[in-house]
C-alpha cells in the first residue's frame, strides 16, 4: 500500500513546470520508480505530479538529422520499433532489458533518464548515440547533451521546476552499428551489474571513423569512455584494438564495492564486455 | 494376474471391532506383470485446476470477514539490541487506531520444540525484521501510518552474524535456555548458542581412515536462502480468551493449533484453524507465523485482525532456509571402496530454535548421502545467530548435505582417477546393507537412478569436460540423496458417502502444488471403484478434518494414502453390509469388484455403485462414512540418542540422483545450464505426469540455489530483501531441457509401492550442478551458489 | 486525504467510486470490486501476480494508480473466460502449468496480452514476454507449453 500523498494532474508542460516551480511536488511518468521506492518506505513525497495528462510529451517527430522522441514514450516502443531495432540497435537492446513486458509498457525513457541511476539500460545506450535533452522550464526550453545531464549518482542537470521534454536522437551515418551488453546475475528482471554500450562507424576504406563507448554502473554516473574511443578512431577494427581499447575503458571506470559486487569483478567484466561489444558492434556493420 | 493385498493380522480395536488399525498393510508385488487398478499410474489432470484458472481459488489475502480490523506490524532496524524505550504515544492518537501492542503489552512466547520466540520482541530484539509493535485499525492506511509513528531507542549489542561468532559464545543470542519451556525435539546447551546436537556414531571412524588409501578433506559452505513463494503470509484471527479461530494459508493446521493453544493457554479443541489454499508453501508456511500476531491483537481489540506480509515483510521476518558450514573428511581405498565419513555440520539457524533441530536431525541422518560407508561420525550442531529464522526447505537441510557429500565423491573420484559415476555406483547402497544409521535397508532404487539421470545427459557420450569452439568451458556432473520422512507420525481421513452417492475426502493433508488434491481422491477410487471425478476433496479445518501430523517431509502420499485405502475398505465393507442386509444374503456372499457390488448366489443381485445405486439402494439407509488411519509408531524404532543408530529411524527413505551439463563462459565466469537428467525413485508414481511436474520444477528451485540466491547480510542487515536482489530464476533462466525418469523400486509398505517426491526433485539438482561447473572449470567449488566472481576469481 | 471519483470498465462492466488517489489498480480490483483473482505477489512490480490488461497492454496493477485506469478498460483474469474455459485457461491445465496456482491468473493475462498481438509466437518470444510473471512451482517450461498450445488452439478457431 502506499502512503498518501496529493495527486496534481497537469495539462499542459507549462502547467507542469509552474507546479513544480512552486511546490515541492515530484514529476510521475510511469511511476514504476517512484512508487517502489515509496512503498518500500524510502520515499514519502507529499505531492505528484502526474505526467500523464500531458500529451505533448508523448510526440515522436522524424526531421532530416535526427529524431524527437517524447520523455513519456515507454520502453516498449524502443522494443518493437523497426527504426530502433535496425538503426539504433543498443537502444533497442538496452529497453528491450529494462525490467518485465509489464514495467516496459510503463516504465518510460525520460523517467529512465530522471532517475538518475547509474544502471539505467537506456542511458548507456542513448550516450553512444551522442543524444541530446531537450528540457523545458515554465517558459523556456535548453538543450543539453546527455553526456552533461548526470551530475552524480541520482542527480541530473534538471533544476527546480524544469523538465525532460524529449530525447533528440541525430540520425547514425551509414555504415555504422551499435551493441548494449548487460551484465546481470539473472537473466531477466535485474539490474545491470555492468553494461557497455559500443557504437562504431566506419570510413570507406574500412577504418573506424567514429568510436563511442559508454559504460553503465562502472562509476557514480553513466560514463563514456573517451580515452578508448580515441584509441579506436582512425584504426582499422580488429581484435587486438578492441582488446587494447578494452583495456583503456577499464582504466576509465571507476566502479566501487558494494554487496552487489566488488570493484574487481566489475573491472574484469568491462574488459571483457567491452571487448565483446565492440567485436559484436564490428560483425554488424 | 490380479493385484495381491496381504494383510497382517489385524489389530482389534475395542472400540471398532469391525475396523483395522493395523498400521501396515502389506502390498507384495510378485513380478512386474502385477496388474495395478487402472487409475493408479494415470496422469490425471489436477483437480483444483479449473479453480487456479479461471481466478476463483482464495488464498489467504482473499479472505475477509465482516468487522475484521488492518493489522500493520513494525519491525527491528537492528540485528541484536536493547529496547531501551518505545514510544507508542503519536501511533495511538491517530483516530481509528484500535490497538497498540508491544512486547510489555503481550508477554507471550511461543514454539514448537522451543517455546523461545516472543509474539512481540521482549526486552531486546535478536534479528533485522523481527516484530517489535503491531496496530490493528480501521483501515490497512491507518495501520501503516501509526506503525510509522512508532518510536523506538535501542541499543546495539554485538551480532551475532556467523557460526564462527556463534561457536564462540562471547556474545550470547539467548541469555539464558532455562527461561523458556522445553516441549522436546532439541536440548538447549547452557551458555552457548547450540540450541542442539546431534551426533551419529557407526562403526570406527579412525580406524576406517587408517584402512583408507585416500582422505579428502573440506571445508563447504551454503548460504542462506529463503522459500520466496509467490504467495506472501497472510492470517486471519478472530480470537477472546476461551476460543480461538485462525484463517490462514497453513502447511500444518494441526500445528499451528497446537502451538497457539500452548502459547495462549486456550485448550487445544478451542482452537480452530480453518485453511486456505496456499500460494506456495516450501516449507515457510509450517510454522506459525503471523497468525500470534493477529491472536494477540484480537484478543485485545475483541475483532476480527488481517495481517498480511509485505514482500519486503515476507524477506525480513517470514522464515528461511539456514546457512550451512561443513568441515567433512572422507576416506577410501585406491579400489574405490568408502571406508569411513567424518562430518561436522554446522547450522546458522537464525534467532529461534523454529524448525532448526529437526533440520539437523534430518540433515544429520541423510549426511552420508546413499551410500555403504562402514565407519560414519557425524556431529551436527543447530547454531542461533541474529539472522531470519531457518526452517523447514523442501528437505529438511538435504540439499545443503547432499552438496557436502557429493563434493566429496567428485574430489575422491578426482583423486583416484575413477569416474565419478562409476564411484559412486561402486559405493551406492545395495538391499541388505546397513546404513550409517544401522539399519538393514530394503527397496534401494539409487544405483538405477544414477545410471538412468548420467545417460540422460549422455554421460558416456564424450568427455566430461571440454571446451567449445566458442571457447565457452563445458563440464557434466552428477549428484545424488537420501533422505528420510519424519518418523514416528500419524494421520487420519474420513470418506464421506454423500446422499448422490458422491464422496468426500476429509483429510488434513494441503494441497499447495504438489497434487495431493488429485492423487489421494485417485488412491481412494482404486479401492472403491468409485468415478474419481466423484471423490472429492473437503476444505480443510481442524474443525472437523480428521487429524495429520503435517503436509511436509513429502509424507503425504505416503500416509495420507495409506489411511484413504484404509478408509476405502471400511467403506467397502459398509457397502457390503448394505447390500446383504438389502438382498438378505449373508454378507460373505457379497462380493465388491471395481465398483460393483454382486451377491454371489443370485445372478440378479448385482448393481454397479457408479450408475443408480444412490437412488436405489442406499435412500433412508444409515449412512456410509468410514475412517482410515494410518501411523507410524509401531515400526519406528528411536533411534539411540548419543550415536542415532536405529533398526528403522524412518518408514520410508527417498533416493535418487541428478545429472547436469552446464556451459562456463571463462571470460565473465557465467553458468548457463545446457541440461538436466533426474531420476527419482518414486517407489509408485499414482500420478507421473504429477511426478514429472514435481521434478522439473524443484530442479529449478535447485537451479536458483546453485547459481542465483543467497541472503546477504552487511552488518546484521539483511540488503537483498526484494524480488529483484533476492533472484529466483525467471523464465529466462528456464532455458534448457530436464529430462525426467520415474524409477520405480516399490515400496513394501507404501500404497501400491509410493515413496515420496515432493521434496526429492531439489535435493540433487544444485550439488549436481556444482559438480558440473567444478569439472567445467578443473576447480573444485566450495560454497552455492557459485557466482561468476567464483568463477573468475577461481585461482 | 485526495479522494477522486473514477469509472473504469472492468471486463466489460461499468463501476464508478470515490477512492483516495493513492489507491492502486490492484487494490481497486481487489479491495473495491471484490476480484480477488489478480494477485499481489510483491506490490512493487517485480513478480507480475497482479497483471492485468489496461487498454490491450499488459500492466502490473500495483504499479498503476486506479485513477490513471479513469475511463479505461481492464481485463482481469475473472473476464477472460464466459462459461466454457479460454483456451489459454484449457492449455494451462492440459499442460500442466499450474501448481501452486498463485502466478496463474497474472500469467495467463500476460500470455493473453501477448497473443492478442501475436497469434503464432515463437517459444523464445513466450519466454522472453513472462519473464516478468516470477513462478516458484512450475520450472516455466510447461507454462510456455500451454502458451503454445493455446496460440494453436486460437488459431484453429
Amino acid at each position: 500500500m502506499l502512503p498518501a500523498f496529493k495527486l496534481l494532474e497537469p495539462n499542459t508542460i507549462e502547467e507542469a513546470c509552474r507546479i513544480a516551480l512552486d511546490t515541492d511536488g515530484m514529476f510521475l511518468a510511469g511511476a514504476t520508480d517512484i512508487f517502489v521506492a515509496m512503498h518500500g518506505g524510502a520515499l514519502f513525497p507529499e505531492t505528484l505530479i502526474s505526467l500523464a495528462k500531458i500529451d505533448a510529451l508523448r510526440d515522436i517527430r522524424k526531421t532530416d538529422q535526427g529524431i524527437f522522441i517524447g520523455a513519456l514514450t515507454p520502453h516498449r516502443y524502443f522494443e518493437f520499433n523497426q527504426v530502433m531495432k535496425t538503426r539504433y540497435t543498443a537502444i533497442h537492446e538496452g529497453c528491450a532489458q529494462v525490467g518485465s513486458p509489464q514495467i516496459r509498457n510503463r516504465g518510460t525513457i525520460g523517467g529512465n533518464l530522471c532517475n538518475g541511476a547509474p544502471s539505467a539500460d537506456s542511458a548507456g545506450p542513448l550516450l553512444v548515440f551522442d543524444a541530446v535533452c531537450v528540457i523545458v522550464g515554465a517558459a523556456y526550453e535548453r538543450t543539453l547533451p546527455l553526456r552533461e545531464f548526470y551530475l552524480g549518482p541520482k542527480k541530473t542537470a534538471l533544476r527546480k521546476g524544469e523538465l525532460l521534454k524529449s530525447i533528440y536522437l541525430p540520425e547514425p551515418v551509414s555504415r555504422s552499428a551499435s551493441r548494449y551488453i548487460k551484465f546481470t546475475r539473472r537473466n531477466a528482471m535485474d539490474l545491470a551489474l555492468l553494461g557497455v554500450s559500443a557504437y562504431l562507424a566506419l570510413d570507406d576504406s574500412g577504418g573506424i571513423a567514429d568510436a563511442r563507448l559508454a559504460l553503465t554502473t562502472a562509476g557514480p554516473t553513466p560514463i563514456r569512455a573517451g580515452e578508448a574511443e580515441r584509441r579506436l578512431i582512425g584504426h582499422k577494427p580488429c581484435d587486438s584494438l578492441f582488446s587494447e581499447a578494452a583495456a583503456i575503458a577499464e582504466n576509465e571506470s571507476l566502479p566501487r564495492t558494494s554487496w552487489r559486487s566488488s570493484k574487481e569483478f566489475r573491472l574484469k567484466l568491462v574488459k571483457s564486455l567491452t571487448e565483446k561489444a565492440l567485436r559484436e558492434a564490428f560483425e554488424r556493420i | 494376474m490380479d493385484y495381491i493385498v496381504k494383510t497382517r493380522p489385524a489389530k482389534i480395536d475395542p472400540l471398532f471391532p469391525e475396523i483395522n488399525i493395523d498400521p501396515g498393510d502389506v502390498f507384495d508385488f510378485p513380478d512386474d506383470s502385477v496388474e495395478l487398478p487402472a487409475i493408479i499410474g494415470k496422469s490425471l489432470p489436477r483437480k483444483d485446476g479449473q479453480e487456479k484458472v479461471t481466478g476463483r481459488t482464495k488464498f489467504g489475502a482473499d479472505h475477509n470477514i465482516p468487522g475484521q480490523l488492518y493489522a500493520a506490524v513494525l519491525h527491528s532496524t537492528e540485528a541484536h539490541a536493547v529496547i531501551r524505550k518505545i514510544d507508542t504515544s503519536e501511533a495511538k492518537k491517530i483516530k481509528g487506531v484500535r490497538a497498540v501492542l508491544t512486547g510489555e503489552d503481550c508477554k507471550v512466547r511461543f514454539g514448537h520444540m522451543l517455546v523461545d520466540q516472543p509474539v512481540l520482541a521482549q526486552e531486546k530484539v535478536r534479528y533485522w525484521g523481527e516484530p517489535v509493535a503491531a496496530v490493528a485499525a480501521d483501515t490497512l492506511h491507518l495501520a501503516k501510518l501509526a506503525v510509522r509513528k512508532i518510536k523506538v531507542d535501542y541499543e546495539p549489542l554485538p551480532v551475532v552474524e556467523t557460526v564462527e561468532d556463534a561457536l564462540r559464545a562471547d556474545t550470547l543470542v539467548h541469555e539464558n535456555w532455562s527461561d523458556y519451556q522445553l516441549l522436546g525435539g532439541c536440548a538447549p546447551v547452557p551458555g552457548t548458542n547450540i540450541v542442539d546436537e546431534f551426533v551419529l556414531v557407526h562403526g570406527d571412524v579412525e580406524k576406517g581412515f587408517r584402512e583408507a588409501d585416500v582422505v579428502v578433506e573440506n571445508e563447504l559452505f551454503c548460504s542462506m536462502i529463503q522459500h520466496a513463494p509467490l504467495e506472501t503470509h497472510a492470517a486471519i484471527a478472530i480470537a477472546d480468551h476461551d476460543n480461538c479461530h485462525i484463517i490462514s494459508p497453513a502447511q500444518s493446521p494441526f500445528m499451528i493449533r497446537k502451538i497457539i493453544a500452548n502459547a495462549f493457554g486456550y485448550r487445544l479443541d478451542r482452537v480452530r484453524v480453518t485453511c486456505t489454499d496456499i500460494g506456495g508453501a516450501f516449507g515457510c508456511k509450517v510454522e506459525a507465523r503471523l497468525e500470534p500476531l493477529c491472536v494477540a491483537l484480537a484478543r485485545r481489540t475483541k475483532r476480527p485482525v488481517k495481517l498480511v506480509f509485505e514482500r519486503h515483510e515476507e524477506f525480513a521476518a517470514a522464515l528461511a532456509r539456514a546457512g550451512v558450514k561443513f568441515r567433512i573428511k572422507t576416506g577410501a581405498t585406491k579400489e574405490g571402496k568408502l571406508t569411513a565419513q567424518q562430518i561436522y555440520i554446522y547450522w546458522d539457524t537464525g534467532a529461534y530454535a523454529t524448525f532448526g533441530p529437526r533440520v539437523n536431525y534430518n540433515a544429520g541422518f541423510a549426511s552420508n548421502g546413499p551410500y555403504y560407508i562402514p565407519n560414519s561420525f557425524v556431529d551436527g550442531f543447530c547454531l542461533v545467530s541474529n539472522k531470519s529464522l531457518g526452517t523447514a526447505y523442501r528437505g529438511f537441510g538435504i540439499t545443503e548435505v547432499a552438496f557436502a557429500h557429493e563434493t566429496q565423491m567428485d574430489a575422491l573420484a578426482n583423486k583416484l582417477g575413477i569416474d565419478p559415476l562409476e564411484f559412486r555406483l561402486k559405493n551406492a547402497l545395495r538391499n541388505g546393507q546397513e546404513s550409517v544409521a544401522g539399519e538393514v535397508m530394503q527397496d534401494v532404487g539409487i544405483s538405477e537412478c544414477l545410471e538412468k539421470a548420467a545417460e540422460a545427459v549422455g554421460w558416456y557420450d564424450g568427455p566430461l569436460q571440454w571446451r567449445t569452439a566458442e571457447g565457452k568451458l563445458r563440464g557434466k556432473g552428477i549428484a545424488c540423496f537420501i533422505k528420510l520422512t519424519g518418523t514416528p507420525s500419524t494421520t487420519s481421513v474420513m470418506l464421506r458417502m454423500n446422499e448422490d452417492g458422491t464422496v468426500t475426502l476429509l483429510s488434513g493433508s494441503r494441497e499447495m502444488g504438489q497434487g495431493v488434491e488429485t492423487v489421494l481422491p485417485q488412491l481412494a477410487s482404486s479401492v472403491l471403484g468409485i468415478d474419481v471425478e466423484r471423490i472429492i476433496m473437503s476444505p480443510v479445518d481442524t474443525a472437523f478434518t480428521p487429524y495429520d501430523k503435517t503436509t511436509t517431509s513429502s509424507r503425504s502420499t505416503f500416509h495420507g494414502g495409506l489411511a484413504v485405502m484404509d478408509a476405502a475398505r471400511d467403506m467397502v465393507r459398509q457397502l457390503k453390509a448394505l447390500m446383504a442386509r438389502h438382498w438378505d444374503c449373508p454378507v460373505e456372499e457379497i462380493t465388491y469388484d471395481k465398483g460393483v457390488i454382486r451377491c454371489l448366489f443370485d445372478p440378479e443381485a448385482s448393481v454397479d455403485i457408479n450408475t443408480s445405486f444412490f437412488t436405489r439402494y442406499l435412500k433412508e439407509e444409515p449412512p456410509i462414512i468410514a475412517v482410515g488411519r494410518y501411523g507410524t509408531k509401531d515400526i519406528f524404532s528411536p533411534p539411540d540418542p548419543d550415536t542415532h543408530q536405529s533398526d528403522r529411524p524412518t518408514i520410508m527413505w527417498m533416493m535418487g540422483a541428478q545429472a547436469a551439463e552446464v556451459e562456463v563462459d571463462p571470460d565473465t565466469g557465467r553458468t548457463k545450464i545446457i541440461r538436466i537428467g533426474a531420476a527419482h525413485d518414486v517407489g509408485r508414481a499414482i500420478n507421473p505426469d504429477n511426478c514429472r511436474q514435481q521434478i522439473q520444477g524443484a530442479v529449478l528451485m535447485g537451479v536458483g540455489n546453485a547459481l542465483l540466491e543467497e541472503m546477504i547480510y552487511v552488518n546484521g542487515v539483511l540488503v537483498n530483501a526484494n524480488m529483484v536482489d533476492y533472484k529466483i530464476p525467471t523464465s529466462m533462466d528456464a532455458d534448457f531441457e530436464t529430462m525426467v525418469d520415474l524409477v520405480e523400486c516399490p515400496h513394501n509398505t507404501g500404497p501400491y509401492g509410493v515413496k515420496g517426491i515432493g521434496e526429492p526433485g531439489m535435493a540433487p539438482t544444485a550439488p549436481a550442478i556444482a559438480n558440473a561447473i567444478s569439472r567445467a572449470c578443473g576447480h573444485q567449488f566450495k560454497s552455492i551458489p557459485v557466482k561468476a566472481e567464483h568463477v573468475l576469481f577461481r585461482e | 486525504m485526495d479522494w477522486r471519483d473514477v469509472t473504469v470498465y472492468v471486463n466489460g462492466d461499468e463501476y464508478t467510486k470515490t477512492i483516495p488517489v493513492q489507491m492502486t489498480l490492484a487494490e481497486f480490483l481487489r479491495d473495491e470490486l471484490f476480484l480477488t483473482g489478480t494477485k499481489i505477489g510483491c506490490n512493487e512490480g517485480e513478480c507480475g501476480a497482479c497483471t492485468v490488461i489496461l487498454d490491450g497492454v499488459a500492466v502490473n496493477s500495483c504499479l498503476v494508480l486506479a485513477v490513471h485506469a479513469d475511463g479505461k478498460n481492464v481485463l482481469t483474469i475473472e473476464g477472460v473466460s464466459e462459461g466454457e474455459l479460454h483456451p489459454l485457461q484449457q492449455a494451462f491445465l492440459d499442460a500442466g502449468a499450474v501448481q501452486c496456482g498463485f502466478c496463474t491468473p497474472g500469467m495467463i493475462m500476460t500470455a493473453k496480452a501477448l497473443l492478442d498481438r501475436d497469434p503464432a509466437p515463437s517459444r523464445e518470444v513466450i519466454r522472453k514476454e513472462i519473464e516478468g510473471n516470477l513462478c516458484r512451482c512450475t520450472g516455466y517450461n510447461r507454462i510456455i507449453d500451454a502458451v503454445e498450445k493455446a496460440a494453436l488452439m486460437l488459431q484453429k478457431r
